[in-house]
């Protein structure tokens, strides 16, 4: 065998045991055959529109009259949750109510308002307590309740009530502590005037991301009604009232003639002096309580112990008792009407003192309500 | 069955014809050794032939329909599943389809959602119709998984709810907007 075939043959088995190599990698490395998977595809598709959700504010009968037997207000909102019309949804929504004052005005500066949520409108009355979840603050600055939650389709419903910033704690009651409504007072400003401003409730639901609103305002403002502005007569000088009833010349007087130490004579109408100094049982001092604003009111007692106005509980009658600053029934609020004349707020029930008729008739205590009897002129005393 | 008598092996040297042929000698042994380890099993020296009838080899087919609601789908691959409105935050929405394998072999149901126009929008599939609250089943997303019995055999319908979901973080400004559009895109694949 010659070189060169010897050379031929070794190359060609080279080239076998290569071909060997690589079918034995193959043949290994496609042992686990692989399979084209054999498939068939379905589509489905559509489009998705967003609605729109919608809310409506109900507004309650409100009690718009601030008096100062009664200068608290309570009344009740329904907020609405419409979704749009073909929504499936049955989750909640937040509901949540905003009140504040349609513009801006003294009287809302001083008026407070506390709002907090309630299961249904029954549940808000004028003598419901206010909720843990109670949120507070003046009518001017606003404020935004907590959120309650709400159906599809019905309604949250949010307890409101307005009284006066300095009436602290929030009474939880129809307040008849008439000598906490002195904000409301001084709101007047010194004007005898009726003070008025429109509260404003806007109600809102919001879904995720998404809020409806509704505005709603009471058909009647918010009004002062029979309240006037604080204003006391110099300290300790006396004084000879005539009250201003259906006849005329009648004075304050303290039954009993000149019995004043004895507790519990009423104050009586009676047909004033003509003696040119006035009798003690018919001239009257106010002294002021240092810290509020109400004054005692008495009779010019010999002993200064005796002589002071008081109502009594139920309120029927006036009577001079022993002076004890401490007792609302005690203080009274004097307030100057339009035409100069005078009424006298008792701080313990905002009542006023009331002549109720011809000379010789007691005095008593009854709500403010423009009647004669409610005021009086207040002369200086003969001495 | 025969016994192959080895036959006695001869001592041989290198001829030059010889050596020419060594080189397919080796190639056809290593095919022999290599179907032999691709083989389950040994290569044992006894064996036995019988006479096969004469058979046939079909293919199988693999094919599925889908159909709106609960009807039974016939050869439509595609469908509109409809156009939902008046959707809220957080809303879910049903739309029922039914799927039909009308091949002859069993296959995997895989879904998947395709072209979501809109990031608001969700999807999700629970086996059955629709009710007026649709579960939220199996959130879907680009990536396939698998739904419907398995196997789903031929000749059977499963019915489908699709659940589009409008999420809570929707904004404001959607309202009463077109939110986009939803696809969902189902293979069925051989086993």
């Amino acid at each position: 065998m010659s070189t060169h075939r010897f050379e031929l043959l070794t190359r060609r088995r080279a080239t076998m045991a290569a071909i060997c190599a690589l079918l034995l990698i193959a043949a290994g490395t496609s042992a686990p055959a692989a399979y084209a998977a054999w498939t068939a595809a379905l589509a489905g598709a559509g489009t998705a529109t967003a609605g729109t959700i919608a809310t409506t504010s109900t507004l309650s009968t409100i009690d718009s009259r601030v008096s100062n037997d009664d200068y608290q207000t309570t009344h009740v909102v329904e907020v609405r949750n419409t979704p749009p019309a073909g929504s499936t949804y049955t989750g909640t929504s937040d509901a949540t109510l905003v009140v504040n004052a349609a513009a801006a005005h003294p009287l809302a500066s001083v008026m407070s308002v506390s709002v907090w949520p309630v299961v249904n409108a029954a549940a808000c009355t004028a003598s419901t307590a206010p909720g843990a979840d109670t949120v507070s603050g003046t009518w001017t600055a606003g404020l935004t309740s907590v959120s309650a939650s709400v159906l599809p389709n019905a309604s949250a419903y949010f307890c409101v009530r307005g009284y006066p910033t300095e009436s602290t704690p929030l009474p939880a009651s129809p307040a008849t502590a008439a000598e906490q409504n002195r904000s409301v007072v001084a709101a007047q400003l010194g004007s005898a005037s009726t003070q008025s401003f429109t509260p404003a409730y806007v109600g809102q639901v919001q879904r995720g991301s998404f809020t409806a609103t509704s505005v709603t305002t009471p058909t009647s403002t918010l009004s002062t009604f029979r309240i006037f502005p604080y204003s006391a007569l110099t300290p300790g000088s006396l004084y000879a009232p005539s009250v201003h009833v259906a006849t005329s010349g009648l004075c304050y007087n303290i039954s009993g003639g000149g019995n004043l130490s004895a507790p519990g004579a009423s104050l009586i109408a009676y047909s004033c002096s003509s003696a040119s100094v006035t009798p003690r049982n018919e001239r009257f001092a106010q002294l002021p309580v240092p810290g509020t604003d109400s004054v005692q009111v008495r009779a010019d007692s010999t002993d200064s112990t005796y002589g002071f106005l008081e109502a009594n509980t139920a309120g029927t009658l006036v009577q001079s008792q022993v002076g004890d600053a401490s007792n609302l029934r005690q203080r009274w609020i004097p307030q100057v009407l339009s035409n100069g004349t005078r009424q006298l707020i008792n701080a313990a029930t905002g009542y006023c003192l009331f002549g109720t008729g011809g000379s010789g008739s007691a005095f008593t205590t009854q709500p403010c309500n423009n009647q004669v009897g409610e005021s009086s002129t207040w002369n200086t005393a003969g001495l | 069955m025969q016994w192959s008598n080895p036959r006695p092996r001869l001592r041989s040297t290198p001829s030059a014809s010889a050596s020419a042929a060594w080189p397919w000698s080796l190639a056809v042994a290593t095919l022999v050794v290599a179907t032999a380890a691709a083989v389950p099993g040994s290569l044992a020296l006894w064996n036995d032939a019988d006479t096969v009838d004469a058979g046939t080899i079909a293919t199988g087919s693999i094919n599925a329909a889908i159909a709106p609601g609960s009807a039974v789908p016939t050869t439509a691959t595609s469908v509109a599943l409809g156009d939902v409105s008046a959707m809220i935050p957080g809303e879910t929405r049903g739309a029922t389809f039914t799927v039909r394998n009308t091949g002859n072999v069993d296959f995997q149901l895989l879904a998947h959602a395709n072209a979501m126009t809109s990031p608001y929008l969700g999807l999700s599939i629970t086996e059955g119709a629709c009710s007026s609250t649709p579960p939220v089943g199996t959130s879907l997303s680009s990536t396939p998984v698998e739904i419907g019995p398995m196997p789903f055999l031929p000749s059977t319908n499963v019915t489908f709810c699709l659940g589009i979901t409008l999420s809570e973080s929707t904004p404001e400004a959607m309202q009463g907007t077109l939110i986009g559009s939803y696809s969902i895109d189902l293979t069925a694949r051989t086993l």
